[in-house]
């Protein structure tokens, strides 16, 4: 999925966290927002998904104006907060059922890939249980396998690398997202370590001051 | 009710997805799960039990007003609606968990319906709670139709406060340590004791006994009775025997021979985590964390509502008269069980610092820390304490708030219920220790169980109840010291610990606790 944004600017009360600024995204890329503690990095991946407003500007996904009451096309995206959005008391089965629902998936292809995928991250054994027995690395596991069979074509992520996944849960997401753009999704996540970004990333957005860049590496 | 129907029938994907994993994993893991799904349903039993009590008291609290019928009968349809409502409960939670040929776990996976005619074989079971909650409220209303035709008397009351008074002690207690999850040994001790009480009650009321209705007019009587008379304390004793003799004669229904045992985990104090809780949550002193948090958490949840009770009677003025009468019970109830479950609680705290020091099979049957654990001692009385603190402003509104405006001994209450809870933790200590001990092959289980409730209720209990008396007596200044009363205090408080233990003990026979250490 190709993602435009132009003319964007949001600000908080007097503070402006970008202004006036113009990014493409082309389809198949795999972008890392890269920036310090607060200068805007969710925001702006907030507001590519549309679960925040621009104050100015427009947003587009493969040359579409995103339109918050377009279902259909918000369901060709998610996008995976630092913390997911879990019922503690129910079990990891629920929510993967909860989610195949809300993006109105194929539930016999879906179920299989979720399945496939809860065995690769070793929790299959443990979406049985409520979420709240589970470690916060299980949990996003959990929820990773789920979101991952939503058949969308815009991932994002916001700082996946600091979830509590081991080094093991780590490595298969980042083997899953290079499937994926291989398969042409467009995937983009947030990161405070530049570091981090090396033989992953295909592009590096850069969250600085109020401008927004978009390098290639 | 339609979000807790919703919640009973899964969809379509919920029920592939289940079906899928449940193929995919080990049968103990799809188990697991099943007794999770089980639990949840659990608890949407509870809720429609619940809701048909709260039905039942509306609808003759009208009665009442429209002067139907009396007080006194509203009581005694109360008292018996929540009883037959909670043996609905177990015994929809027991047919839920049954599987087709009757014996064994029960794999509850798959599809869910209300209604019977959809889904087969174990997916109809789960439309029992269902129609067991239709099935209450018949009941609750040809329990009207009967109390209408009873007399009315210190007598009559005999007839639900004793049957009930076991109950729902049995069911608070068993409620506040989660026992609630060993089913079939909550059953069995629910139908033993509601049957033994009312054979006693029957017994007593054929005998003329006389005593004071004001003195047991608490929702849980059952410790205000152990004080009424010394010939009350023989009936106890023959009950008592008798549960044990039943228990032996019919040690099979302890097993998973008779009836299904669900394999569930240690209990985690987890609790909610909505918006409005965590925001709440983190009000708590900051120097608590994780379980401990949990736990204050939770302790304030149960403690809020006789706070709510307490302002409810302070505002309304609500002293005496049917709905104050009935507050007053429920809180001093609420207040024992509190109590209780506080001091069960340190039971296990305590008990899991213990063996975590290593040494604690030589030093447990002393009740000291041995020595070189210091830290781990000095770290469980901190944390006690500390727990403490946060629960002390609430106590000391409720109280402070009742104090001024009534005359009924709350504090006495709840006293009463903390020093029960912290006699079953010694008493617990000490069976719990001789238990590890024991070992018993999967065969002599039952036999084993039964000699070891035995054993600790005429050996250990004994040796645990005089500091309990005396503390009771200390701590309500009560004045001149009745030794008449003290003996009937000491029986009491006796054989509430010992039945706590019994139960306790049974419970973690079950959880072959030879493994634990």
């Amino acid at each position: 999925m190709k993602i435009e944004l132009r003319n964007a600017s949001r600000s908080f009360d007097s503070e402006t966290v970008f202004s006036k600024q113009n990014l493409i995204i082309s389809t198949g890329s795999l972008v890392a927002v890269i920036g310090d503690n607060g200068e805007g990095k969710t925001t702006l991946v907030e507001s590519i998904y549309g679960l925040q407003e621009l104050d100015e500007g427009t947003v587009s996904w493969d040359d579409n104006e995103f339109d918050r009451h377009d279902v259909a096309l918000r369901r060709r995206a998610f996008y995976l907060p630092f913390a997911p959005p879990l019922n503690v008391f129910q079990t990891g089965l629920f929510h993967l059922a909860e989610w195949f629902r809300f993006w109105s998936v194929d539930h016999d292809e879906a179920i299989s890939q979720a399945l496939d995928y809860l065995e690769r991250f070793e929790v299959i054994d443990l979406v049985g249980r409520p979420m709240a027995k589970l470690s916060r690395g299980q949990q996003y596991k959990v929820a990773l396998s789920g979101f991952f069979s939503l058949g969308a074509d815009l991932w994002i992520f916001d700082e996946p690398f600091a979830t509590g996944m081991d080094g093991k849960g780590i490595e298969i997401f980042r083997n899953v997202c290079r499937e994926a753009v291989a398969d042409g999704k467009t995937v983009i996540y947030t990161i405070q370590i530049p570091e981090l970004t090396d033989g992953f990333a295909s592009h590096v957005c850069d969250v600085t001051g109020e401008n927004i860049s978009l390098i290639e590496k | 009710m339609k979000h807790l129907l919703k919640q009973l029938s899964l969809d379509e994907t919920s029920r592939v997805l289940v079906k899928s994993w449940s193929q995919r994993v080990s049968p103990k893991v799809a188990s697991n799960h099943a007794a999770q799904l089980f639990r949840d349903r659990l608890f949407i039993a509870g809720l429609m039990v619940g809701a048909v009590i709260l039905l039942g008291v509306l609808i003759f609290y009208l009665g009442v007003f429209l002067k139907v019928t009396s007080f006194e009968k509203f009581q005694f349809w109360l008292m018996w609606a929540v009883t037959v409502s909670t043996a609905l409960s177990f015994e929809s939670l027991l047919l839920l968990g049954r599987s087709k040929d009757g014996a064994g776990k029960k794999l509850l996976v798959g599809p869910v319906s209300i209604f019977p005619s959809e889904g087969s074989g174990e997916q109809k079971n789960l439309s029992i709670p269902f129609w067991l909650g239709v099935a209450g409220v018949v009941v609750i209303f040809l329990l009207i139709l009967l109390s209408r035709a009873l007399p009315e008397g210190p007598m009559f009351a005999l007839l639900w406060q004793v049957p009930f008074s076991y109950a729902t002690m049995l069911a608070l207690l068993l409620w506040v340590d989660r026992l609630v999850r060993n089913i079939a040994l909550l059953r069995f001790s629910f139908w033993s004791l509601l049957g033994l009480s009312l054979l006693i009650s029957s017994v007593l009321l054929a005998a003329n006994f006389h005593y004071d209705f004001s003195q047991i007019c608490g929702i849980v009587p059952a410790f205000w009775m152990f004080r009424l008379d010394a010939d009350m304390a023989v009936w106890e004793v023959l009950a008592l025997v008798l549960i044990l003799f039943i228990s032996w004669w019919k040690r099979g229904w302890l097993t998973a021979k008779g009836l299904p045992v669900f394999e569930v985990q240690e209990p985690e104090p987890v609790v909610g985590r909505s918006a409005v809780e965590e925001a709440l949550r983190k009000a708590l002193p900051t120097h608590l964390e994780g379980e401990e948090r949990d736990l204050c958490w939770l302790m304030l949840k149960i403690l809020s509502f006789p706070l709510v009770l307490s302002a409810a009677i302070f505002l309304f003025d609500w002293n005496g008269g049917l709905v104050g009468n009935f507050l007053l019970s429920l809180l001093e109830g609420l207040l024992i069980a509190v109590g209780a479950g506080v001091g069960l609680y340190i039971a296990n705290l305590s008990f899991y610092y213990v063996y975590r020091i290593g040494a604690g099979r030589i030093a447990l049957p002393l009740g000291l820390f041995p020595l070189g654990a210091k830290d781990l001692g000095r770290e469980f009385f901190e944390r006690i304490l500390r727990r403490a603190t946060v629960l002390i402003p609430y106590v000391a509104l409720s109280f402070g708030i009742l104090g001024r405006r009534h005359d009924y001994d709350f504090l006495w209450s709840l006293l009463t219920g903390l020093l029960l809870g912290l006699g079953s933790c010694v008493t617990i200590w000490l069976g719990r220790f001789w238990s590890l001990h024991m070992k018993f092959d999967e065969k002599s289980n039952s036999a084993g169980a039964f000699v070891r409730v035995c054993w600790t209720i005429f050996v250990w209990a004994p040796l645990v109840w005089p500091p309990g008396v005396l503390l009771f007596i200390i701590s309500a200044e009560r004045g001149p010291v009745d030794v008449n009363s003290v003996l009937r205090d000491a029986f009491g408080f006796w054989l509430f610990t010992s039945l706590v233990t019994a139960v306790w003990l049974a419970k973690i026979h079950r959880k072959k606790v030879h493994t634990f250490v």
